[in-house]
């Protein structure tokens, strides 16, 4: 069941966003070759901590993080810890937080240091294809016509997008209905309406879209070693278009 | 898991093993949690004409990941209550 959101539920949630926005600038700044996904960890959550809110993933299912960080071929919910980043290196960092009763979620993709052009390439392209999926997040559209035209967007320029994993509602949960994939054919699924807010998050792979969950349980990683990059934004849908709550302004 | 969608309310679980599919539970969706995860495999037996065994659900359950284990799992009536339903 789709939770519409009023103007005041609206108000906080934008307000968990900025302040998201402002952990996600705070932790892209400490990406550096040596420090450790534990490291970066400890101070997201100082961080978001200090400011009020609470770390959403952790305890999350038994998560133990308050970021997931998946490095390289990891796609998504890499368990922070000892790993090192070493230069080259791509971090996908994901982090969700909750303030005064609403949560928001946003995840990038960071080069360590100096990347590959291929890197470099497929992290751009999943923010485009993000944006790209925003732009289709209207009212009066349908639910379908955001991830297929982020797979459009990715596939002609030959990658493979995830389809495992999804994107979602959000409000006072941090997963709320309905799934957002980020495939598929346009004209599906519900009718967007204003007062909807989705988590949009295309996962990018270099090579397949195939992936497999480590023993941890948690990290998912690509079937084939290809790179995978995340890029998400919160994103509300108003009567004057897609209002994304996690950009840093 | 979510196992068929009875109406714009009440939808199938079944896990394969205390709840086979010949005797899925009627869950109210407002008592149940999505989780950005799908199990495509399981999907595609389900909406090919139900040729699914408890044996698979109970696989796609097993090679489910952490964050995806609830799928469909009630989840507890005080949270579901704080949920609210404006929608």
């Amino acid at each position: 069941m789709i939770v519409l959101k009023s103007e005041a539920e609206l108000q906080r949630m934008r307000e968990a966003g900025r302040l998201l926005a402002d952990v996600r600038k705070h932790i892209e700044r400490l990406v550096e070759p040596g420090i450790t996904t534990g490291e970066l960890d400890a101070a997201a959550e100082e961080y978001i901590l200090s400011k009020g809110a609470i770390p959403a993933f952790k305890g999350y299912r038994g998560f133990p993080g308050t970021l997931c960080v998946s490095v390289n071929d990891e796609v998504v919910h890499g368990i922070p810890g000892r790993r090192r980043l070493q230069e080259g290196d791509i971090a996908s960092i994901d982090v969700g937080i909750l303030l005064n009763g609403y949560c928001s979620d946003t995840a990038f993709t960071v080069g360590v240091g100096r990347v590959s052009p291929k890197a470099d390439r497929l992290m751009r392209v999943t923010r485009e294809a993000l944006y790209e999926g925003i732009g289709f997040a209207k009212a009066g559209g349908r639910l379908s016509d955001v991830g297929s035209a982020i797979q459009r967007y990715v596939e002609a320029r030959g990658y493979s997008v995830v389809r495992e994993y999804v994107g979602h509602g959000i409000g006072r949960r941090i997963h709320e209905d309905p799934q957002v994939p980020n495939f598929g054919e346009p004209g599906m699924g519900p009718v967007l309406e204003a007062g909807m807010v989705l988590a949009i998050e295309p996962m990018v792979n270099t090579g397949g879209p195939e992936v497999q969950v480590d023993e941890d349980g948690w990290t998912v990683r690509t079937v084939d070693s290809g790179l995978s990059a995340h890029f998400e934004h919160t994103v509300a849908i108003t009567p004057e278009g897609p209002e994304v709550f996690t950009e840093t302004v | 898991m979510v196992v068929d969608v009875i109406d714009d309310r009440f939808v199938a679980v079944a896990d394969g093993d205390a709840r086979p599919l010949r005797r899925p539970k009627k869950k109210n969706a407002k008592h149940l949690e999505a989780y950005p995860y799908v199990d495509h495999r399981l999907a595609a037996g389900l909406s090919n004409g139900g040729r699914v065994t408890d044996a698979d659900v109970r696989e796609a359950l097993a090679r489910s990941p952490a964050m995806g284990a609830a799928e469909g799992r009630e989840v507890d009536e005080e949270s579901a209550e704080g949920r609210g339903d404006r929608g």
